[in-house]
């Protein structure tokens, strides 16, 4: 047998290792949000249409990071398709699992809250598997190059996968909405430039200096892409609060710009972080 | 991605556990999905609470009564109320007080009201008094 044949033949051992990977690496990022009790009830206070566009939104995510990282080590187009369907598979799986485990569901749920909050909670179980290749140093030498030779648009895409990954398990909860609401106007304004020096700070550490540091306009692409990461990291924090109901057609402007101020201090974090993340 | 990455690493077809997870997979998301379609094209029905109570039980000096709050509208409500009175034959009576956090749509919560003396001699009445429907 020629070593490509003995390759073939152990792929879905492969593949098996992969998967088995993938829910470990979903359950290290995912656990936290099935102690959140504010998820829970989001299984049934969310509107269907929010969790539908969630699945969609999550979906995309998924795909770039299957992209950078992923799930299953066949890199082709159709393969990381497949990979993403499969890690929100298996993020499903697992969450009506460990909720059936820790009794926060039983065979009494009513059907539409219990896929409410599978559905919820499949988000950071699949967001972690598909960074399970290289959270467990199994890294791909093709994700590796697309990461060294990311477009702004690809550091972008990370950038929102690392923002989802820090912010979903933080956005359900009250404390964004406490805290963005009772921020004097000073203290928003110290929070923007504070989230914007840590992205900065972070951009930098990464690897920016490594990459750019022959490069003359280092210094206008690393605000590049420290001002992009944080724009994200607003905008998927915007996102989420308005899928857990915090913003509302009732809510006013300042209030929903400030409570996104509040979350984006999170949620920056993991936009910056993404590549190192990923 | 590059062609050259579809070159590199596309040659092979997936396994059969690739395309069978795979499969389970597709099933598994458009299931969730119909499920919410369906929730999200139906009228939601405005929430129903009622109270029920089931055969007290003794417990060292005290008496258990089982109280079932059904909510058979589909919208979730939060903060329910809901009083237990036990009118004795003697005239005097006793008032439990239930709150329940969170109650969902077509669900149902079952919470002990507690008496000091056997509510089988008595006339027990459960009424919902107030929730929120957020």
């Amino acid at each position: 047998m020629s070593p490509d044949e003995a390759q073939e033949q152990n792929t879905p051992r492969r593949t098996l290792t992969a998967y088995g990977r993938g829910v470990v690496g979903g359950l290290l990022v995912g656990m936290p949000s099935f102690m959140t009790m504010e998820i829970w009830w989001g299984g049934f206070t969310l509107a269907a249409t929010r969790l539908l566009g969630l699945i969609a939104f999550n979906y995309g995510v998924l795909l770039v990071l299957q992209h950078y990282s992923g799930l299953h080590p066949r890199k082709t187009r159709g393969g990381q398709m497949r990979a993403a369907l499969v890690a929100y598979g298996l993020g499903l799986f697992a969450a009506s699992l460990v909720l059936m485990l820790l009794g926060v569901t039983s065979l009494h749920t009513a059907l539409r809250d219990f896929v409410g909050k599978i559905v919820l909670l499949a988000v950071p179980v699949s967001v972690g598997a598909s960074v399970a290749m290289s959270e467990f140093g199994q890294d791909h030498p093709v994700t590796r190059r697309r990461r060294e030779a990311a477009s702004y648009l690809g550091t972008l895409g990370m950038a929102a996968g690392g923002a989802m990954l820090f912010g979903f398990g933080v956005a359900p909860t009250d404390e964004p909405m406490i805290i963005g609401l009772k921020l004097p106007w000073h203290h928003a304004l110290a929070l923007v430039i504070t989230s914007l020096v840590q992205v900065h700070a972070i951009v930098y550490a990464v690897g920016f200096r490594q990459r750019e540091r022959d490069d003359r306009g280092a210094m206008q692409k690393l605000f590049k892409e420290g001002v992009g990461a944080y724009a994200v990291a607003l905008v998927v924090a915007a996102y989420l609060l308005w899928t857990f109901g915090r913003m509302d057609a009732g809510t006013g402007l300042v209030a929903c710009v400030y409570q996104a101020i509040a979350l984006g201090f999170v949620t920056s974090l993991g936009a910056a972080a993404g590549e190192l993340l990923i | 991605m590059s062609d050259t990455d579809d070159r590199e690493h596309g040659r092979r077809q997936p396994d059969w556990v690739e395309r069978l997870a795979t499969a389970v997979s597709a099933l598994v998301v458009l299931a969730v999905i119909a499920v919410l379609v369906w929730d999200a094209v139906h009228p939601d029905r405005p929430p129903a609470l009622d109270a029920s109570s089931g055969a007290p039980r003794a417990v060292g000096r005290q008496w258990h009564v089982p109280i079932t709050v059904r909510n058979t509208g589909d919208l979730a409500v939060q903060e329910v109320n809901v009083r237990v009175a036990l009118e004795r034959p003697d005239t005097s009576a006793t008032e439990v007080d239930i709150r329940i956090d969170w109650l969902p749509g077509r669900s149902e919560r079952e919470i002990d009201a507690v008496f000091g003396s056997d509510p089988s001699r008595g006339r027990l009445t459960t009424q919902v008094q107030s929730f929120d429907a957020p």
